[in-house]
């Protein structure tokens, strides 16, 4: 059987980068998974098979794409559900808007939870339900038309610039979706900002700064240690960013004009039909950015409540060594931790944490069998 | 002469002086107008992107976080080289060319 990294390579180029720690392995990804397959089911009447997903010294591997496509269409719940989404193509944008929103709310609202409140027992219930949260929201601002839109309006633009543009690289389409406002490039300017002590650091935090910077809970967030990078970044002399802006849109003038006297016009309805799908694919290209960036905040509130129980676990050498912990010691740590053989335990966690660095220094093979 | 190949991510031609950097701890060692060279990029090291020349990254292709950023900065980028960090040193003046995929290297 084969399995592949590509997707993770193709779209995101720097998620499960870094390996996932065997308290990711054994509790957060098997809940988010779980979480996301049960609404897959609820929403679409389709079953995703849990084997479908494969971890290998920390990093995840997918079945190739076309399996899982395979499995989908067999099912007759795809083609009984499916159509409801075609009823959201006037609204498709307006609705992702809308569920960013609330998405917001609610983050902040668990945000608001100081772990350090809590008593341990109510904290572990506090880590499941925030895994939980965070699930639903992926599967949320990935679940509509707005996915399906940005995916489709990209592919049908870079196709019919290669069919209808007489220039040698078609990948040139990508200029016509430059220059227009993200999340991304939003935070970029937001940093930088901070640097030049344009902006607090608060402001920052809570706007920009809980990003998770790979898929293990491990690594840090955008906004820890922000001071130290402050520093470093105060020595890197600041870009104009008014200036990378216009430059941008003015690239993407230039490919318009570019497209203006390029085209091959004899093809029938060819410049209606690229319009349309220029039009559309400008309309969603910030669904694209943004999703990118709203996906990645769910991660600081399940971090915060690990490093907090981490440090209530008295065996531990350090808060983050739970991150070495699989899901039933953690769970033998919150209901009686005196029954535990601590000894035994530190020792388990001081070898995971030496493959795990062992894995991280080396590059995981993109493809493997079995 | 030296070339690596990548995916072309964000067009244009550039050359300049590499910075390998592999962890935010080697954000130091970065000046602006160097070519970034890295694994990837995450949201923590995009900041970076804004003052850099060009990017190359052993990772990635046409949709990842760094061709998108790099084209919004409109700076060339090669991605998924796979070994570019493995490759290429520090100090080297390269050329990138975002169009093609293509490294070459100028002086060793």
């Amino acid at each position: 059987m084969r399995w592949t990294r590509e997707p993770l390579y193709k779209t995101s180029g720097w998620f499960n980068q870094e390996p996932l720690t065997t308290f990711d392995e054994t509790l957060r990804f098997p809940i988010a998974l779980e979480e996301i397959y049960r609404l897959i089911r609820s929403d679409y009447g389709i079953s995703i098979r849990k084997e479908e997903i494969k971890i290998q010294n920390g990093y995840i591997y997918f079945r190739p794409f076309s399996d899982y496509i395979l499995q989908i269409i067999f099912q007759p719940q795809f083609y009984t559900r499916l159509p409801k989404l075609i009823f959201q193509t006037n609204y498709a944008k307006e609705n992702f808007n809308q569920l960013v929103k609330e998405f917001l709310e609610e983050l902040d609202g668990v945000c608001k939870t100081d772990p350090e409140s809590l008593t341990t027992e109510k904290l572990y219930d506090h880590l499941l339900k925030v895994i939980c949260f965070d699930a639903l929201w992926v599967f949320k601002l990935a679940d509509g038309l707005h996915t399906v839109l940005h995916y489709f309006s990209e592919s049908v633009l870079k196709s019919l610039y290669a069919l209808l543009i007489k220039d040698p690289n078609p990948s040139n389409y990508s200029n016509l979706l430059i220059g227009f406002p993200n999340k991304l490039f939003e935070a970029d300017k937001a940093f930088w900002q901070v640097v030049q002590d344009k902006l607090s650091r608060e402001e920052y935090l809570s706007r920009y700064g809980y990003r998770a910077t790979d898929a293990t809970l491990f690594k840090e967030v955008v906004g820890e240690d922000l001071e130290e990078k402050i520093e470093i970044f105060k020595k890197i002399a600041a870009p104009n960013f008014d200036k990378l802006t216009r430059v941008a849109t003015e690239r993407r003038k230039k490919r318009e004009s570019f497209i203006d006297k390029n085209f091959r016009n004899w093809v029938p309805f060819g410049r209606s039909f690229f319009n349309k799908a220029l039009a559309l694919a400008r309309e969603y290209i910030t669904v694209r950015e943004d999703r990118r960036f709203y996906y990645t905040m769910g991660t600081y509130p399940i971090r915060r409540a690990c490093l907090e129980l981490g440090s209530r676990v008295d065996f531990l050498n350090e808060p983050s060594d739970i991150f070495f912990m699989t899901k039933n010691e953690v769970g033998a740590a919150v209901r009686d931790s005196k029954a535990i053989n601590k000894e035994e335990i530190r020792e388990r966690i001081a070898s995971r944490k030496t493959n795990w660095q062992i894995w991280r220094k080396k590059t995981p093979p993109t493809v493997i069998e079995g | 002469m030296t070339i690596l190949k990548g995916i072309p991510a964000s067009v244009g031609k550039t050359r300049g002086k590499t910075r390998v950097i592999l962890s935010p701890k080697d954000f130091s060692e970065f000046k602006g107008g160097d070519i970034l060279v890295t694994k990837s990029t995450n949201p923590e090291w995009t900041p970076l992107l804004a003052v850099a020349k060009a990017v190359v990254t052993d990772t990635g292709g046409a949709l990842c976080h760094a061709a998108i950023i790099s084209r919004e900065y409109g700076i060339p980028a090669v991605v998924g080289t796979q070994n570019a960090t493995e490759v290429l040193k520090g100090g080297q003046e390269i050329e990138v060319d975002g169009s093609k995929g293509m490294i070459r290297v100028l002086s060793e």
